[in-house]
């Protein structure tokens, strides 16, 4: 069985064509910019969004072990054992269980149903995450159900995994995309807790058996040095099956998020994303000959 | 958006006309009103088609005139453009109880003169009280009818009493290639067989009488115009201006009389039929439909022969566009509310395939696609039809309008309407030469006789009334349906009978109702004018109100909120019977008291109630069983002139006025809210995106509903504006023609420029919007309806 934290119908930006992407829960990663934090623990987990939350009490009275805060209605994390009682009787949308499991005919059944818009613009499934690698075993017998029937498939990852799951994955995919976060090891163990000796061997390998999209999300002050994009194109630039590079530019959509998981979002006070500054990394990257392209257009006006 | 962004034609000509158009408020014409009054009194004891036809022809030969400068195509049915002609036989009750707010009203207001006022007060009203189809219609139904029938908003079957029947395209093609004179020759040869003395042939000599009468009258409109043309000319001291005057008094001279014999007589032609359709009934929809195909060989001629440049064509267009948008529909408080923004329904229809089959798509579909993006006015509406093997490039400009977000085109699967209108028993050629009338209805050009609003009901009444025993919440606590039990003891099987016996009753009763409006039509208010552009009248010599079209169909029972009663029953059955945390009692206690005080009950099945639109059978199943159903007793009722009765799922914008008397429902609506519009997903409620709606309305089946079923998709214009926008509408098309869904239009406006448009009217007085079926001009609609238009879910496109 797999963990999936969401299923995403008509996704255009993940993949060619129209696309179900598949929500993955785990990573082994902690990004701070990480716009899915519901994403990152490989467990079923409980958010609490206040804003929704009509302090009607059922929820505290339902809690077998105390673990709800009278008054504010917060989870008790330290104690909480995820029983998913307050869920259940939660009548607002307040308490949600981010988690479902799915076994892989019920994942292909929930794929399958929009096949007509797959075969018409060209497009499949894209695994995305969370990491879907965490679950390489699950996923890796999905793409390669997938494929058997004739599904076009991607999966989006950070690269963290051993080889052998990576490639029992690969195998069964058509498109993979590839992110590096930054070229430096030391400041990649700052900004995602990992170094990335690892993510970088990964996708030397990789580039043997499968064409590669590099992704590089954009986070300002961060990674976005021209120096640091620069390595990340001459990286790339030596990969022989190299489809083009994606900017990804930061964007503070999953802020609200960690306040429902009741984690810090260490990004607050970063400045915001310099259309001009994209347009250029995008101009640098079509210099090295390499097809670029710019995805989120949130900030992009034509 | 500032006020010039209308201005967005290539042509400086069409720009000017924009200007002077948006100067327009719409108003009252008395003129027909009197004129047609005056030759009743004259006419007293003479056949009742003679009388009218007589009044059509004293209308053409008096009528105002004029002809606006810049104007390629002129001539209006009214004495001024965006004027609505008022037709007292048909109604005349209403307006003498709204005249005196009909300019202030809420919904669609019109300016009216003192003295107009005065006329209608002393010599119209007074004449007319007693002897219209609506007075002999409020008399003529059963009691028990009229309960449900009048003002009681749960069924409305008002508008046919209160306009003619239109939904209507005359044959088009036939009357640009061989002349009205032709015609008038054809009814004079017939006249000439019969003989008084037989009985059969009595009618028919005052029908081609009538047709002659009426046909000659719109060719003496025609050279009133030729004559106002010249003298202008005479007058005129601009060159240019001088030799289209000139030109255009030399095709008014000609055509309709004669056949067209290029591509500015064709379309001219086509005006002066258009004006007279308007003119002899101001009823709604009266459709132009495939002018890409029979304009295509006078397009083709004039540009081999250089006679006009492709520029030229395209500004003849975009001028005929603006003769469209100066036609106006007349309505009662109560209908606007069902057919809100003055919509006419003209309907204009490119693209498909031509009956033999083959790709009918050509240069001239696509100058009518790319005139609606240089003029975007409400009117005329633009179709188009698809099908599997569609050009991409056609796909990719439909796509391209619909991400303008005016609503245009609404979009039509041939695949679904060609098996509709074989269901009414035309022939597979006629069939595929379908064309749209109105918003969304199938109809063979120049062959049909059909009425496509013959009542409009609402399923979510049903749900209501099965849950209250019949008793109507909203109306005064009355029983308005019959007693299907009490809902307490009752299995979900019986409660889902109990709905489906409130629907049955709904039917027949707008199928009496409907009888008697179509047999006061025919005796009352014949068309003999329209009828001799209907192939099979002239050869029968019978009017279409009593059956001579070659195909005659319908009446349509017009359903909506088929989301609503879906949603309604599975939240029932979800949370009632399947996992019993609500009980009957519970449910029932919320909607009597619109869940006031049970804010917990209202949040739970807010939040977790399945809906219609999300790909969900548990469902959808509902949408399809109660839409087969109605299918089902709708056509199991013969109408007046023979034929079964038929079934629509659109709304055109009734899901408003219905919802005012909808109380709270099962799922959550609370009460007096609009209703989902036609086979749509309840606005917010479709959480999955559009794949998911789409499947979720595929699951209808949508070629049983021959008069049309609806989908609105609302599309965020933000994402839809990235480069690969139109290649995924496009991909979202071939998958709706895959699905077999019938049809679908975009809306692709965003939420924050509408809230905006509220704030200040007159800086959007250009910005349309698509309107469950038909678009309008957002700051004309009344408050309510802008609210559901801004509350529909948008999907990222
Ligand atoms: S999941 Fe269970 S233990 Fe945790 S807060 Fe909810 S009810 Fe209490
Ligand atoms: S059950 Fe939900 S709405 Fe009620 S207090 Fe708890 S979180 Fe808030």
């Amino acid at each position: 069985m797999g963990l999936i934290s969401d299923i995403q119908k008509f996704s255009i930006h993940d993949g060619p064509g129209i696309r179900t992407l598949i929500f993955m829960k785990g990573c082994p990663l902690r990004c701070q910019w990480c716009s899915n934090p519901e994403t990152q623990n490989h467990f079923n987990e409980i958010i609490f969004i206040r804003k929704n939350c009509v302090s009607c009490g059922d929820c505290l009275d339902i809690c077998p072990i105390g673990a709800i805060e009278p008054k504010t209605f917060d989870i008790n994390r330290h104690i909480c054992d995820r029983c998913l009682k307050c869920v259940d009787i939660c009548p607002a949308n307040s308490k949600i269980d981010l988690g479902k499991w799915y076994t892989v005919p019920e994942l292909i059944n929930e794929v399958e149903s929009d096949r007509i818009f797959y075969r018409n613009s060209d497009g499949g499934i894209t695994v995305s995450g969370g990491e879907p690698l965490l679950q390489y075993k699950f996923v890796s017998t999905f793409l390669k159900k997938c494929q058997e029937l004739n599904l076009n498939t991607a999966i989006e990852t950070c690269g963290y995994a051993k080889w052998e799951h990576l490639e029992s994955v690969a195998q069964y995919t058509n498109h993979v995309f590839f992110d590096i976060k930054h070229m430096n090891t030391k400041i990649h163990q700052t900004l995602t807790g990992k170094g990335n000796e690892l993510i970088l061997k990964n996708a030397t390998k990789l580039d043997s058996i499968s064409a590669i999209t590099i992704r590089i999300p954009i986070i300002p002050g961060m990674n976005d040095s021209k120096d640091n994009i620069e390595a990340t194109i001459k990286f790339s630039k030596n990969l022989n099956n190299l489809n083009k590079i994606e900017l990804l530019p930061y964007h503070p959509l999953g802020e609200n998020k960690y306040s429902w998981l009741d984690k810090q979002y260490k990004l607050k006070d970063i400045s915001p994303m310099n259309k001009n500054k994209i347009l250029k990394l995008k101009e640098l990257i079509k210099s090295y000959g390499i097809k670029a392209e710019v995805r989120e257009n949130l900030y992009i006006d034509e | 958006m500032n006020i010039k962004e209308h201005n967005t034609s290539p042509f400086q000509r069409i720009n000017k006309l924009l200007d002077k158009y948006f100067q327009l408020q719409p108003s009252l014409c008395i003129e027909r009103a009197i004129i047609y009054t005056d030759v009743f009194k004259n006419t007293e004891g003479e056949p009742i088609i003679i009388r009218r036809a007589k009044a059509f022809k004293e209308y053409c030969q008096k009528k105002s005139i004029n002809i606006s400068r810049n104007e390629l195509i002129i001539g209006g049915a009214a004495s001024k453009p965006r004027a609505a002609i008022f037709c007292p036989e048909h109604a005349s009750d209403w307006l003498k109880d709204e005249i005196d707010t009909l300019d202030t009203r809420h919904q669609d207001p019109y300016e009216v003169k003192d003295k107009q006022k005065k006329i209608l007060k002393s010599s119209i009203f007074p004449y007319w009280e007693g002897k219209t189809i609506s007075d002999h219609w409020i008399k003529q139904i059963p009691q028990d009818v009229k309960q449900i029938a009048v003002k009681t908003g749960i069924i409305d079957v008002e508008i046919k009493t209160q306009s003619a029947p239109g939904e209507i395209a005359p044959g088009f093609e036939m009357i640009i290639n061989k002349g009205i004179n032709f015609i008038i020759n054809e009814a004079k040869e017939k006249l000439s067989c019969l003989n008084y003395t037989i009985p059969e042939d009595f009618e028919k000599i005052n029908f081609y009488n009538a047709v002659i009468i009426s046909l000659e009258a719109l060719i003496s409109l025609a050279k009133r115009y030729a004559n106002l043309a010249n003298k202008m000319m005479e007058e005129e001291t601009n060159s240019n201006r001088k030799a289209e005057l000139k030109k255009l008094s030399k095709i008014c001279e000609r055509v309709p009389a004669e056949p067209a014999q290029t591509f500015w007589e064709a379309v001219q032609l086509l005006w002066f039929i258009q004006i007279g359709s308007h003119m002899e009934g101001n009823g709604p929809s009266y459709s132009p439909g495939r002018v890409d195909q029979y304009l295509f060989p006078f397009y083709k001629s004039d540009i081999e022969k250089k006679e006009l440049s492709e520029n030229e064509v395209l500004e003849i267009i975009e001028c005929l566009y603006l003769k469209f948008a100066e036609n106006t529909w007349f309505l009662s408080k109560n209908a606007a509310m069902y057919f809100a923004g003055y919509q006419p329904y003209q309907n204009i229809t490119v693209g498909g395939v031509k009956p033999d089959g083959s790709d009918a798509t050509n240069e001239l579909s696509y100058k009518f696609i790319k005139a609606k993006m240089d003029v975007q006015l409400h009117s005329p509406s633009l179709a188009v039809r698809i099908y599997k093997q569609s050009p991409e490039e056609f796909l990719l400009a439909v796509a391209k309008l619909s991400k303008m977000g005016t609503g245009f085109p609404a979009i039509h699967n041939d695949e679904a309407a060609i098996k509709m209108m074989l269901q009414t028993g035309a022939t597979i050629e006629d069939a595929r030469n379908y064309q749209l009338v109105g918003c969304v209805e199938p109809y063979i050009p120049g062959k049909m006789s059909k009425w496509t609003d013959g009542g409009h009901y609402n399923f979510a009444s049903a749900i209501e009334f099965a849950l209250t025993n019949g008793i109507s919440l909203m109306n005064g606590n009355k029983q308005i349906g019959p007693k299907t039990g009490d809902p307490i003891n009752m299995t979900f099987d019986e409660l889902k009978e109990a709905t489906k016996a409130h629907l049955a009753y709904f039917i027949r009763n707008i199928a009496i109702a409907c009888h008697i409006a179509e047999k006061l039509h025919a005796e009352l208010t014949p068309y003999p004018f329209m009828s001799s552009l209907i192939d099979g009248c002239l050869e029968k010599g019978m009017d279409i109100t009593v059956g001579g079209a070659k195909y005659t169909i319908g009446p349509a029972f017009i359903g909506t909120g088929i989301a609503d009663l879906s949603n309604s029953l599975a939240t029932i059955k979800k949370f009632v019977y399947d996992n019993k945390s609500v009980s009957m009692e519970q449910m029932i206690d919320a909607i009597k008291n619109n869940f006031e005080n049970r804010d917990n009950l209202k949040l739970k099945i807010i939040n977790q109630s399945p809906a219609f639109g999300n790909d969900d059978d548990y469902v959808d199943n509902f949408a399809r069983e109660m839409t087969d159903f109605a299918f089902n007793e709708i056509t199991s009722y013969k109408s007046f002139r023979g034929p079964n009765f038929i079934s629509g799922l659109y709304p055109v914008a009734s899901h408003v006025p219905h919802g005012l008397v909808v109380s709270a429902l099962p799922y959550g609506r609370l009460s007096g809210t609009p209703l989902a519009d036609g086979c749509s997903p309840k606005g917010g409620t479709d959480r999955n995106g559009p794949t998911a709606v789409l499947k979720s309305v595929s699951k209808i089946n949508h070629d049983a509903h021959v008069a049309g079923t609806l989908l609105n998709m609302r599309l965020d214009p933000f994402v839809a504006k990235d480069v690969d926008g139109e290649k995924r509408i496009a991909a979202l098309l071939r998958s709706f023609v895959d699905l077999n869904i019938y049809h679908i239009q975009f809306n692709t406006i965003d939420s924050e420029m509408l809230r905006e448009a509220q704030k200040n009217p007159d800086q959007y007085k250009s910005l349309i919007v698509r309107v469950a079926g038909y678009s309008a001009y957002f700051v004309e609609l009344c408050r309510e309806m802008q609210d559901d238009i801004i509350q529909r879910t948008i999907h990222a496109l």
